[in-house]
């Protein structure tokens, strides 16, 4: 029985762990921070703990009335960011930017929200 | 979406599981000059069953990426999700094995075919490359991918073999006793490997993974260990009642149709098991910024 009780734990512990929790990209820090304030009134730069797929990760950006506001996004691979760059600079008010992130190894996707302002 | 990424996982885990254990069973259950059970239906529907759900797991996996069901059809998604993620590259492969092999296994083939249980378990095995990352690279990423791939592979071998056992139960006759004892046999075998392998992978991973593990996750995973401890408890019910039941000359009228619905109720919860792994791949930890 013990030999089936130590089974079951660690098939449990090695199929579910391996397939579910570990390749999703997270945001690991962003600029500007999470409720902080923006210097740069162009760019945003997030930056993940995976590598992600550049045609399958991007952002928008919201104003506080939830209109979006054109940008485009690309890439770093080598850094893990996602480098967003507004059409017209970011005037002062509170932003939204939502994110969507798909990792390059298992595919999985993961999404988040960075709210910030700017002055 | 989840629900339905976790349930074509899970039918593509199954088939391919239970695919790979009808193919191995006339290996070890069966003497050299004795009959081997061929199952050459469920052969054939659990090859286009894989099959097909390799396509529908691509699709549901695509859409995800895209961010939602409306995104299934989206050329451009589906393009990206092959060409961009080590995802997409591993399953093109798999896709390409899974039809091949169906081609193969649409028509009835000898009892103990290699190359077909070859084909099988490297595309049972190849399930192993898609789910992981955060993985170390070098000799000790490819000792991780061989140790996943034996844990896969002693898993059918288990899983599958008891659906064998199930469907060449009523032909077993005077045989019964030794085929039991020799998949009693391989099975400890396949437990023992699941373990070590298991002990292994688990000791990787708590080292690389810091706890991102959800509640919903978790209690997931106690589930799947119930379950499995179910499995556990009816082999060992089979091993230590029915076999000696068997063996003693108890009557084949009351002990076959016994271990029929004990050996059912055992792959039962294997196919629990499978379940449990469809879903728990397609979970997400709940990230926020």
């Amino acid at each position: 029985m013990k030999i089936i009780t130590t089974a079951a734990i660690a098939l449990a512990l090695s199929l579910g762990i391996a397939s579910g929790a570990l390749a999703h990209a997270k945001l690991v820090k962003s600029d500007p921070p999470a409720g902080g304030q923006a210097k740069d009134k162009s760019n945003i730069e997030l930056t993940f703990s995976e590598e992600i797929s550049g045609k399958l990760s991007g952002a928008e950006v919201k104003d506080s009335a939830g209109a979006r506001l054109a940008s485009t996004s690309m890439i770093d691979q080598k850094e893990k960011g996602l480098m967003v760059m507004m059409k017209a600079p970011l005037k002062p008010g509170d932003y939204k930017l939502d994110w969507h992130a798909v990792a390059s190894d298992d595919g999985h996707r993961t999404t988040g929200t960075v709210a910030f302002s700017v002055k | 979406m989840f629900a339905l990424l976790a349930a074509t996982r899970f039918v593509h885990f199954a088939a391919l599981t239970v695919l790979f254990g009808l193919l191995a069973f006339p290996f070890y259950a069966c003497g050299p000059g004795e009959d081997a059970p061929r199952f050459p239906k469920a052969i054939k529907w659990s090859a286009v069953l894989t099959l097909i759900s390799a396509w529908a797991v691509l699709l549901m996996m695509s859409a995800n990426m895209g961010g939602g069901l409306a995104s299934t059809f989206d050329p451009q998604v589906l393009q990206a999700a092959i060409g961009d993620t080590e995802f997409g590259r591993v399953w093109t492969v798999r896709l390409l094995l899974a039809l091949a092999m169906a081609a193969m296994l649409i028509r009835p083939g000898p009892a103990r075919d290699m190359k077909r249980l070859v084909l099988c378990g490297g595309l049972l095995a190849s399930i192993g490359l898609t789910g992981h990352s955060a993985m170390p690279g070098g000799v000790p990423g490819i000792i991780h991918r061989l140790a996943d791939a034996a844990h896969l592979i002693a898993a059918g071998w288990w899983i599958g073999g008891l659906l064998a056992l199930v469907l060449a139960a009523p032909a077993l006759g005077a045989n019964a006793v030794r085929v039991l004892e020799r998949f009693s046999g391989v099975g400890y075998g396949a437990v023992a490997v699941i373990v070590l392998t298991g002990l292994f992978k688990s000791a990787v991973l708590i080292a690389t993974v810091n706890s991102s593990v959800s509640t919903a996750y978790g209690w997931t995973l106690l589930l799947k260990i119930g379950l499995f401890a179910g499995m556990g408890a009816l082999a060992l019910a089979n091993r230590f009642w029915i076999t000696p039941g068997l063996k003693r000359g108890g009557d084949p009228a009351i002990w076959l149709p016994r271990l029929r619905r004990q050996v059912m109720a055992e792959f039962a919860l294997g196919i629990g098991v499978l379940a449990v792994v469809g879903a728990l791949g397609a979970m997400s930890p709940p990230v926020s910024g």
